[in-house]
């Protein structure tokens, strides 16, 4: 279990990262939202040990990430924003090398290359030269690297960045594998589609402060609390707003585009079929009407506001 | 303390036989043909140099026991035996100076890009996010260099065996002398890694390694001849009785190979010590790259000034000690007084500070390690590494290395001692007490930690090289060595050059570079409470909430 605890890292007069607090589970994979410059990168490197946070803490499995930062990074696998492969080895010898630094047994060393290559599809390279793997692969490499040890934690940061969408696609599956095997997984992201997929868990950090932080339904519904309907209508848009407006469950309706309808609405289905028959039975011309999900982006957009520290 | 004790040993395995990095380097080392191809040009080179001396020897002419002879082939007998043995170990002296120029030359340039290298691939966070140390990391990039340097060796191995069955040398010359070459080989390794971490560039890292290299090669070389020549001068060469510093250079290991230091009435040989001095000074260069590489390097900056409180000291102390009375037994001029002596010592020695005092005054901002002023003088920050501990930890380096410096001139002639010593020691102290506040001055002008540093390195030559070549324009240079008034007068390291009155001009020096020092400090404060002021203003606008 990962509990981060008011974590606050202060550069003299400047503020990166003020008291950031969640705890996460096994299992969890953590989707960590913010624009660039709003603290991510300051939050994941103080939880790598990386950088000394200013204040707070965090605790991975009982092991203080101030005091006890050794025993937290034989736990954590941390793959950063950029490769920082040494192109003149092997695939192997890249592993190998990063199993020693993990002290991995000597004796099981090739097993468990053995065994990260093949979770990350990589099985078939094992002796080309990490230069000739395709960025794809080079990203899958640094996510084998972080697996040589077998960590409760993965920090990646901006793992998709600049990778095509089939590339993107394959590590999405990955990561989502890896929750399954019940690694806690912190995923952070600028690109919102990236994250939705397969987060489970969702923080909104912006100038250092987290806005919001929980079960992405939960966020979502938090912001929307009302659901939203879309009718789409051959004619008469007008004259079916103002119906709408006086029938039950509906706190407001307006046109939102030429014979389209957006209604707010606090009905169950049973009542939203009732809407429905009530409009065709008014001779109303109904193509659709379907439920407007909220999705991250909605609430992004929401609580952020675009300023950076 | 078993527990303490298995942890200890689990981490030294770790850190010197299953190193990762050492692993990882000599892979890349030896793969391909590069290596073999490397390995066979430089046995052709070094036999062919062998076989052009040996030549040279065997049909040179000249004059072979007073007699002229036009062979000169020590085959046919026209020399004798004692002639031949020495131009043999002339033979074996000429391939080990091959060997020296080999160690000088490869040590630093397979070392100096090491660790810019893992820089540039910004490779750091991925080592340093394991459970890896500074130390770690250090060590297996040290050891990667220094087995490529001692593979060299061990290829030259066949060509000294030559000198040996040809009876040039013997084998425990060979022995010492490749003990005394892997030594310095591994000082001129340590140099150069800890200039790698401080070079952005790997340009830039081969050529601080080199010019250090070449700096240690020199005063290294100067102290070995001179106490050789010493040697010749006092007993015709025949006095191994010598100070362990003369077998601190790669061309002198044959000289040195039999030389001993008497410690407590005890024949020490001076190729151990030489072991000592290599091991502390490595230990000191790990330190200073790993405060630099770690992420927290709160306890390894503790260790380096611990170290360098300690061991800068003792060796000045047995410096001088040994100085004195070797000095006085090989019949050269003892010094006479130890305030001309000692306070020229000191301040020559602590001109060496100019590299690091930049690293104990300067704060700013480093990438994304921020250094933030917390204060002028504070001697509970003083082993910590933060901006405030940087000035009592200068001064108290000073006065540890003085009282050293004297306490082993005093041991040698306590009458000579008198309170002028204390002048050099206010010089010395002024002198650096001025240039940590020009780096605060620049530290609280600029925003950059490198570019405060840049500002006080930069000012220092300005203050103590520039003037020379315009000084020496207008005034000549004996001048400067008079106690008469000249242009001299006003260059800062004027009292080093003095006659009888260095000392009241070292105090006088002393006394207006403190002063200067203090009104520069004061003025640093106050710029930096403004700076400090305006990014408050500034976090405050920025985060209306806070």
């Amino acid at each position: 279990m990962l509990e981060v605890k008011n974590l606050r890292k202060e550069y003299g007069g400047l503020t990166a990262v003020q008291g950031v607090s969640f705890n996460l589970h096994p299992g969890d994979i953590f989707g960590f939202i913010g624009s660039n410059g709003a603290g991510k990168t300051t939050t994941i490197r103080m939880i790598s040990t990386l950088l000394e946070p200013t204040s707070g803490t965090a605790l991975l499995n009982g092991a203080d990430i101030r005091r006890d930062p050794m025993e937290v990074r034989r736990m954590l696998g941390y793959m950063p924003d950029f490769f920082g492969l040494y192109d003149d080895v092997k695939v192997w010898e890249y592993l190998d090398f990063f199993a020693a630094i993990y002290q991995v047994p000597t004796k099981k060393r090739a097993e468990v290359i053995d065994n990260v290559l093949e979770l990350t599809d990589l099985t078939v390279k094992k002796q080309a030269f990490v230069q000739s793997l395709s960025r794809g692969m080079q990203q899958r490499l640094c996510l084998a690297r972080c697996l040589v040890h077998d960590p409760t934690l993965l920090l990646l940061d901006e793992p998709a960045s600049g990778l095509d969408p089939r590339a993107r696609a394959e590590l999405k599956e990955l990561i989502a594998e890896l929750g399954r095997m019940g690694k806690i997984v912190i995923v952070s992201s600028h690109i919102l589609p990236e994250l939705a997929d397969f987060c489970n868990t969702v923080g909104i950090i912006e100038r250092g402060t987290l806005l919001a932080c929980g079960p992405v339904d939960r966020i979502v519904k938090e912001m929307q609390p009302n659901r939203k309907l879309k009718v789409s209508l051959i004619r008469d848009g007008s004259e079916a707003t103002l119906a709408i407006r006086d029938m039950p469950f509906v706190l407001g309706a307006q046109e939102s585009g030429e014979n389209e309808i957006s209604v707010d609405y606090t009905g169950d289905h049973e009542a939203q079929a009732d809407l429905l028959a009530d409009l065709i039975k008014r001779n109303f011309r109904v193509i659709t009407i379907q439920e407007d999900f909220a999705d991250l982006e909605d609430v992004f957009m929401k609580l952020t506001t675009g300023a950076v520290n | 303390m078993l527990g303490a004790a298995t942890a200890w040993l689990r981490e030294n395995r770790a850190v010197y036989l299953d190193n990762g990095t050492s692993q990882r380097d000599y892979r890349v080392q030896l793969r391909g043909n590069k290596s073999i191809i490397l390995f066979a040009i430089y046995l052709i080179i070094l036999i062919g140099t062998a076989s052009l001396v040996y030549s040279n020897i065997q049909v040179g002419s000249g004059y072979y026991g007073g007699t002229y002879s036009p062979y000169g082939t020590f085959g046919a007998r026209r020399m004798s035996i004692v002639e031949a043995q020495q131009t043999l170990k002339a033979f074996y002296t000429t391939i080990m100076m091959l060997l020296a120029g080999v160690v000088s030359i490869i040590a630093p340039a397979l070392t100096a890009t090491t660790v810019v290298t893992e820089r540039q691939r910004r490779s750091f966070d991925l080592i340093f996010s394991a459970p890896v140390t500074p130390k770690y990391f250090l060590v297996g990039k040290m050891m990667s260099s220094f087995r490529y340097t001692w593979m060299l060796l061990i290829l030259a191995l066949p060509v000294t065996a030559v000198c040996v069955v040809l009876g040039g040398a013997s084998w425990s010359d060979v022995l010492i002398s490749y003990l005394l070459l892997s030594v310095q080989g591994l000082i001129m390794t340590s140099i150069a890694l800890l200039l790698s971490t401080i070079a952005t560039k790997a340009v830039g890292a081969v050529v601080w390694s080199y010019a250090a290299s070449i700096a240690y090669l020199y005063c290294s070389s100067i102290l070995s001849f001179v106490f050789a020549f010493r040697g010749i001068m006092g007993g015709g060469g025949a006095n191994s009785e010598q100070p362990f510093y003369v077998a601190l250079s790669p061309f002198a290991v044959q000289q040195a190979a039999g030389t001993y230091t008497t410690i407590a009435g005890h024949h020490v040989p001076n190729w151990f010590l030489a072991i000592l001095f290599a091991g502390l000074v490595s230990k000191l260069c790990l330190l200073g790259a790993a405060t630099l590489l770690s992420p927290r390097p709160a306890k390894e900056i503790r260790s380096l000034r611990i170290h360098a409180l300690v061991v800068a000291p003792l060796f000045l102390f047995y410096g001088m000690w040994s100085a004195g009375s070797s000095m006085g037994s090989a019949g050269m001029v003892v010094p006479t007084s130890a305030h001309g002596y000692g306070g020229r010592v000191l301040f020559s020695v602590m001109l060496g500070l100019f590299i690091i005092v930049p690293f104990l005054s300067c704060f700013g901002v480093d990438g994304e390690r921020r250094y933030w002023p917390n204060g002028v003088f504070s001697p509970k920050h003083m082993l910590n590494g933060t901006p405030a501990g940087g000035l009592p930890f200068l001064l108290s380096f000073i006065l540890i290395n003085a009282a050293a410096i004297f306490g082993g001139l005093w041991i040698n002639d306590r009458s000579s001692f008198d309170s002028s010593a204390g002048m050099w020691v206010v010089y010395t102290l002024g002198f650096w007490w001025f240039f940590w506040s020009i780096g605060r001055l620049a530290s609280s002008a600029f925003a950059g930690l490198k570019s405060a540093r840049t500002m006080q390195f930069a000012a220092f030559l300005l203050i103590v090289v520039l003037p020379i070549p315009f000084l020496s324009v207008f005034f000549d240079w004996i001048s400067a060595s008079s106690d008469e008034a000249s242009g001299w007068d006003l260059y800062i390291l004027h009292p080093l050059f003095m006659g009888k009155t260095a000392a009241d001009s070292a105090l006088v020096w002393g006394v207006i570079l403190s002063a200067l020092a203090l009104l520069l400090t004061l003025v640093a404060q106050i710029q930096t409470r403004r700076k400090m002021q305006l990014l408050e203003e500034r976090y405050v606008r920025n985060n209306p909430t806070a």
